[in-house]
């Protein structure tokens, strides 16, 4: 049904994360398959401990599978080094994290410049570029101000034009609206489903099936393995939602 | 990401924690303040002490007798053996000082100081001056044992004030002696201080002595090329009259000038090792809290490493927020050990200023420390994995 003459952005194959501490072996991610087309809006559901943020960071590049093979966009990340994954988080992947992750003495528009800077990026057409990302959020009048001094939902708002900044294959969220209120939320949310219209490819971890249900695919997982994997409206129908 | 923006991102880190900063460089700023005040000043007081030798005259030779001789050694013996070499010696003379000298004036006034028995020419040998309207001793007060005295410009201060010395006298060890000259001040007209004497005949000196003894002789050669030549005349001069190398001791003024170059040198190196010993704990500091300010940043480190920040980019960071933080310290030090080097010296009344090695020396060393002891923490930064810095608080 899916579009299959695309290359796919995101290819999991056969990925195991396995913890052995002591005698205790843990497999926080069990033979994980999944594939995940550009222009896609995917929420990976599932309890605490189920192996979300497991998933997160082999997908994020932040971690390398203890078995199976990675393919992002083309490259192998399974097997790749530090610097290496540096790069590719950098060039390919736009973080949006639950606690926001800002420098909290930084301004919001130098924020929005880090990717860029490590991408070596020049100083004015960096400027330029994080000035853009912020207006898309609504915040260029704040550009100066310190993220102390915004509400919890607007550092989010300014994490997201920073994940966007880097122009990135596609936007990771990590529980974005864990640390808000219901309105801000939806307002989050909002901005999500507008970036995801305008292109942009987006995987959002939550344990929280009406934010799940945001997205327009969802895959659950328990205890590492994936349970269900379809669109939104056949997960609502699976579910009784 | 390139160097100057890891400079400017180090400078920022800098500034926006100001406190910490400048508590980690002022390890650095004490130590590289004290490195240059040291050895300035060092260098200031061993050019002082230098110079005071130097105004004794290079080219003399200077034969001590030790009491323990069993015999004296007297004026014409000496004086034969200057005669037979007159090609290298162009003057010759001597010390005797008074021992347990009391001086009176108007039986009130009683001060000790140098009393010290000597020949005519002694005024050419050791650079004194006359001042006007007086006199230096002559051949006849020698052989006529005449009372009269040569005073010190810092005895003329404290026993004549704003009267002229000339003419007027004094009493040594109860003996009425007439002032005929007073000495242009030398050095620094102190106590116990080269000026703070008094010249008479010698042969007078050995009546007060009440014994022949003369402790010492000058002979002062033409050039410093033959130096070695007239401290082996006057050696071997001694050891044909007393027999023995243990009852005298021949030095040429350079051999002592070298010696105290020597023990300056010994004392300035002392001093330089305690002043590194400062950098290298101020070095030891700054690791410390950058080791503490890792710590304190590991989420920081984690967000950057998240955007895409390599090792090396962390690793920049924080070595070279170190070595700033450490020359910054340093140049602030350099200043501060440039006035205290100023300050102390007006103090001490020593004419010093901070010398351009001990600036270099102490500068280098604090930029090396710096990036030295950052290195560590640096490296601790750029290893530390994103997920588990992201994770901290
Ligand atoms: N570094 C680790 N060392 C050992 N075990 C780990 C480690 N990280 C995760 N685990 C284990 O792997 C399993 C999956 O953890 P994971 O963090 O992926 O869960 P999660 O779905 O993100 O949960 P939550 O919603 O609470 O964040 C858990 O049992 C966890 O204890
Ligand atoms: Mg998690």
């Amino acid at each position: 049904m899916r579009n299959s003459q695309r290359t796919p952005l995101i290819q999991l194959i056969n990925i195991s994360k396995i913890y052995t501490m002591g005698d205790l072996v843990v497999k926080a991610n069990d033979n994980l398959n999944l594939t995940i087309y550009s222009g896609e809006f995917v929420a990976i559901l599932g309890k605490s401990g189920s192996g979300k943020s497991t998933v997160m960071n082999i997908i994020g590049a932040l971690d390398i599978p203890t078995s199976g093979q990675y393919i992002l966009n083309g490259h192998d990340v399974s097997k790749m080094k530090d610097d290496e994954l540096a790069g590719i988080r950098n060039k390919m992947i736009g973080f949006i994290f639950q606690q926001y992750n800002l420098l909290p003495k930084q301004s919001l528009v130098e924020n929005v410049e880090l990717p860029l800077m490590y991408a070596g990026v020049k100083k004015s057409e960096r400027r330029e570029r994080a000035l853009a990302a912020l207006e898309k959020v609504g915040l260029l009048d704040k550009h100066k101000n310190k993220p102390k001094q915004l509400s919890g939902g607007q550092q989010q708002r300014v994490s997201i034009a920073r994940a966007l900044a880097g122009d990135p294959s596609l936007i990771l969220a990590d529980e974005p609206t864990g640390a808000l209120d219901s309105k801000t939320t939806r307002e989050v949310l909002g901005f999500l489903q507008q970036i995801h219209q305008e292109g942009s490819t987006i995987v959002m971890i939550t344990h929280d099936n009406s934010v799940a249900v945001e997205a327009e695919r969802i895959v659950r997982i328990q205890d590492g393995k994936i349970i269900f994997d379809g669109n939104t409206e056949k997960y609502k129908v699976e579910y009784n939602l | 990401m390139n160097f100057v923006q890891s400079l400017r991102l180090a400078l920022s880190s800098i500034v926006e924690n100001k406190m910490r900063s400048f508590l980690t460089m002022l390890g650095m700023l004490i130590g590289v303040a004290s490195v240059i005040a040291l050895v300035s000043l060092m260098t200031a007081m061993s050019d002082y002490i230098l110079d005071l030798y130097r105004q004794q005259g290079a080219n003399n030779v200077t034969a001590t007798v030790r009491p323990t001789a069993p015999n004296i050694v007297d004026f014409e013996y000496m004086k034969k053996v200057y005669d037979d070499h007159s090609d290298v010696f162009y003057q010759m003379g001597l010390r005797v000082p008074v021992s347990n000298a009391i001086v009176k004036k108007d039986n009130q006034t009683s001060v000790s100081t140098y009393v010290v028995g000597v020949t005519e020419n002694h005024n050419s040998i050791d650079n004194w001056h006359i001042k006007e309207g007086g006199r230096y001793l002559e051949y006849s007060d020698i052989s006529n044992r005449s009372n009269v005295c040569i005073i010190g410009s810092y005895i003329e201060k404290t026993l004549f004030e704003n009267q002229n010395p000339i003419g007027k006298t004094i009493k040594i060890n109860n003996e009425v002696y007439t002032v005929v000259g007073v000495l242009r001040q030398k050095v620094d007209s102190v106590e116990y201080g080269a000026d703070d004497n008094i010249q008479i005949p010698y042969t007078n000196a050995m009546k007060l002595n009440k014994s022949k003894f003369i402790p010492i002789f000058l002979f002062a050669f033409h050039n410093n090329r033959v130096s070695e030549e007239a401290k082996n005349i006057v050696t071997d001069a001694l050891y044909a009259f007393l027999k023995d190398e243990d009852h005298f001791i021949v030095r040429t003024m350079k051999e002592i000038l070298d010696m105290a170059e020597d023990q300056l040198g010994m004392l300035s190196n002392v001093l330089l090792g305690i002043a590194s010993i400062a950098l290298f704990v101020a070095g030891i500091g700054i690791m410390n809290i950058m080791l503490v300010s890792v710590t304190e940043r590991t989420r920081e480190i984690g967000i950057r490493k998240s955007l895409g920040a390599k090792r090396a980019d962390i690793m920049w960071q924080f070595i070279l927020e170190a070595g700033l933080i450490s020359s910054l310290g340093g140049l602030v030090g350099i200043i501060l050990g440039a006035v205290l080097t100023i300050v102390i010296g007006r103090i001490v009344q020593l004419h010093a200023f901070p010398t351009l090695t001990s600036i270099i020396i102490s500068f280098g060393i604090s930029v090396g420390t710096g990036i030295l002891f950052g290195f560590l923490p640096a490296n601790q930064a750029s290893k530390m994995n994103p997920i588990d810095a992201l994770k901290s608080d």
